[in-house]
């Protein structure tokens, strides 16, 4: 600090002045700091005086004095750049070779063993020019000077035009590099064209151009859009249209291969843009994030020649089915659960439709859904391949309603099929029904007036009274509480209830079970006098076990939000 | 006497106790006429379902439920004579789900 304060002294001494005074003992540092400007001269002059006892003033002693100088660069790590030992009386001359703040310390010191004394000092730094470089009124310097000055005019110019060769040089090579590139690029989309086109089926040169200028919508990026997207857009189809209005969450990856650990939270159509466009960025992707419903289908669908459902549920296939009717576009459909999965082109080359295939929707209590029920990765994403492989099908116009007309057929898959049954079978199906509204029913009025949801019928859950649902912190209050998990035994094993709480009573018979028990069983598993908590995943199921089970007799309560509400505030292994 | 050999696809396995692949021997005696898929179905719905619940993923409004497809040797029975096809010996039945996941 007081260092500092003196530094902060000398430096206004020195703007001032330039000199310095002051008085310092025999192998004591004085030291200041100066600010230097890059390529600077700077000159030292100094001298030093020995305190003379006898005399009783400061004289010279050019006996045993030494002064040490040095100067560091305080900004290069104390860089030394100037240490000598001169005489009391002399001077030092630098160049700064950086700018920045330069350390100067002065130190007196005795050559031999004698007494220490005190010393004054006068130090004067002159940073610059010390004298001028010309000297005006020689004209031998002028003349010399502009003779120089001419020289390195001329040079100068010669740099110049050098420089100016080297630079259309340079363009010239950029030229031919990008020339080189692009010629690459169009080679190797050629051979991937030949690789594909030379399968006789594929229709030559002809299907892939029918690829390039074809548009596929395909609804839902989930496991069956993720293998039918990444192929599509490998195969060169020149618009894709993504529908999906959800987001990737960690659970769906094991099957939903076109989005990644990076592209969790992102909008799914989003995700898969961007994996589509590293696999073709020649492909134009158009970006639906949106839930269809039957106000929007319609201007949805009329931009497309092809569209795919990989939904999930039988409200929106039914619509879909209905849209492709409406504006006559071919429709792949397909659907997977567990380790099956279903394909079947419907209102193509007036083949079926979906209601000719289903005329009554099946009942929502007869459904299971992924991710209810589970599925295999692989399983979903070969059906979606093959959605792919009839996509190019139809599109390089393998079916030739000529050569080779389509014939409605229904491919079924069986992942884990008994050894020796058939993995994949091909059902020759039913064609355009007669009776099928498809023949001349379906409007745009029909399409916009029909209630999908209740066509398709949907599972009522609000079933139970207030005083019938809890949360998990009023278990405590309910006296000889029995805890029903309701889920699937597979489910419960991974995590359930006693995982982290204690002593509590807990009991897995899943729903379906459950119902299928008959009376001394389900009295046995569940004693009457129990008081009976009914849990599962979304509080969905537990809520029909409920509403079972009181009417069979029992005192039970719902687990309000099952264990998806409960996690959110206990610890919980969560595997959805 | 007609055998048939049965399959369960889609799911469809888990109302008839995991059976995925059977066979069946349908005895004409009790029968004046020929054996027609609607006999097969009686069979399979008495004999091979236990539970009343599995009895209705199975058999609604006294015909097959609806979201289950019927295959006689690969094909829809649309292209038969649905209940009516008289069975042979050899034929395989195939019923399965309709698949909603995806």
């Amino acid at each position: 600090m007081i260092g500092k304060l003196w530094t902060v002294v000398l430096l206004s001494l020195l703007s001032l002045a330039n000199a310095l005074h002051f008085y310092v003992n025999t192998d004591e540092t004085k030291c200041f700091y100066e600010e230097l400007p890059q390529d600077t001269i700077a000159v030292g002059k100094f001298a030093v005086y020995e305190f003379d006892e006898k005399l009783n003033d400061y004289v010279e002693n050019n006996n045993n004095l030494k002064i040490e100088i040095t100067v560091d660069e305080t900004f290069d790590n104390n860089h030394r750049v100037v240490s000598q030992k001169n005489s009391p009386v002399g001077q030092f001359t630098f160049t700064s070779l950086d700018s920045g703040e330069h350390k100067f310390c002065i130190t007196p010191k005795h050559t031999n063993w004698s007494k220490k004394s005190k010393h004054r000092v006068f130090f004067d730094l002159i940073v610059g020019d010390a004298k001028p470089l010309v000297d005006s009124k020689r004209d031998s310097d002028v003349s010399y000077l502009t003779l120089k000055t001419n020289e390195l005019i001329k040079k100068l110019n010669n740099i110049k035009r050098e420089q100016s060769l080297l630079r259309l040089k340079e363009a010239s090579f950029r030229d031919v590099s990008e020339n080189v590139n692009s010629s690459t690029t169009r080679w190797t989309m050629l051979q991937l064209i030949v690789l594909v086109s030379t399968v006789p089926a594929f229709n030559s040169l002809q299907g892939q151009i029918n690829l390039k200028n074809s548009k596929v919508l395909v609804i839902g990026c989930g496991g069956l859009g993720s293998s039918a997207l990444l192929y599509l857009a490998a195969s060169g189809v020149g618009t894709i249209g993504v529908l999906d209005y959800d987001k990737v969450e960690v659970s769906n990856l094991h099957r939903q291969i076109i989005h990644d650990t990076s592209t969790i939270g992102m909008y799914k159509t989003e995700s898969a843009n961007i994996k589509m466009k590293l696999l073709n960025p020649h492909l134009i992707v158009n970006i639906h994030s949106i839930q269809l419903t039957n106000l929007n289908s319609i201007d949805i669908f009329k931009n497309y020649n092809l569209i795919l459902d990989c939904t999930d549920n039988p409200i929106t296939k039914y619509l879909i089915s209905d849209t492709c009717v409406l504006l006559n576009i071919p429709l792949i459909s397909a659907s997977s659960v567990k380790t099956d999965g279903q394909l079947i082109i419907l209102n193509y080359q007036n083949g079926p439709c979906y209601r000719c295939i289903h005329p009554i929707p099946t009942k929502p209590e007869n459904i299971s859904t992924c991710s209810d029920d589970g599925v295999i990765g692989p399983c979903v994403g070969l059906v979606g391949t093959l959605m792919s492989i009839e996509s190019i099908k139809i599109l390089t116009d393998y079916y030739n309603i000529n050569k080779n007309p389509y014939k409605p057929i229904m491919l079924m898959y069986s992942g884990y099929q008994d050894n020796n049954g058939e993995t994949i079978k091909s059902f020759k199906m039913r064609g355009k029904q007669s009776k099928c509204l498809c023949n001349s029913s379906i409007t745009k009025e029909f399409i916009e007036n029909l209630n999908y949801i209740q066509f398709c019928g949907k599972i009522n859950y609000n079933i139970l009274n207030d005083e019938n649902r809890i949360n998990f912190d009023e278990i405590s209050k309910i006296l000889n509480p029995l805890i029903l998990d309701v889920r699937p035994n597979e489910q419960f094993k991974i995590s359930n209830l006693n995982d982290y709480e204690k002593n509590l009573n807990l009991i897995n018979i899943p729903y379906q079970s459950l119902i299928r028990l008959d009376e001394k069983s389900l009295n046995e598993k569940l004693p009457k006098e129990r008081n009976i908590i009914s849990v599962c995943k979304m509080g969905n199921d537990s809520r029909l076990s409920a509403k079972y089970l009181l009417e069979k007799g029992y005192n039970v309560y719902d687990l309000k939000g099952g264990l998806n509400t409960y996690s959110k505030t206990h610890k919980f292994n969560v595997y959805w | 006497m007609v055998v048939v050999k049965v399959e369960f696809l889609g799911g469809l396995d888990q109302t008839f106790g995991g059976i995925k692949n059977t066979k069946c021997i349908l005895d004409q005696q009790q029968l004046q006429n020929d054996i027609t898929i609607a006999n097969l179905i009686d069979y399979l719905a008495s004999n091979l379902i236990t539970n009343e619940k599995d009895l209705e993923m199975f058999i609604q409004d006294g015909t097959i439920r609806p979201g289950i497809l019927v295959l006689i040797n690969d094909t829809d029975w649309e292209l038969e004579d649905k209940e009516d096809y008289i069975l042979e010996d050899g034929d395989l039945v195939s019923f399965t789900s309709t698949l909603h996941g995806g």
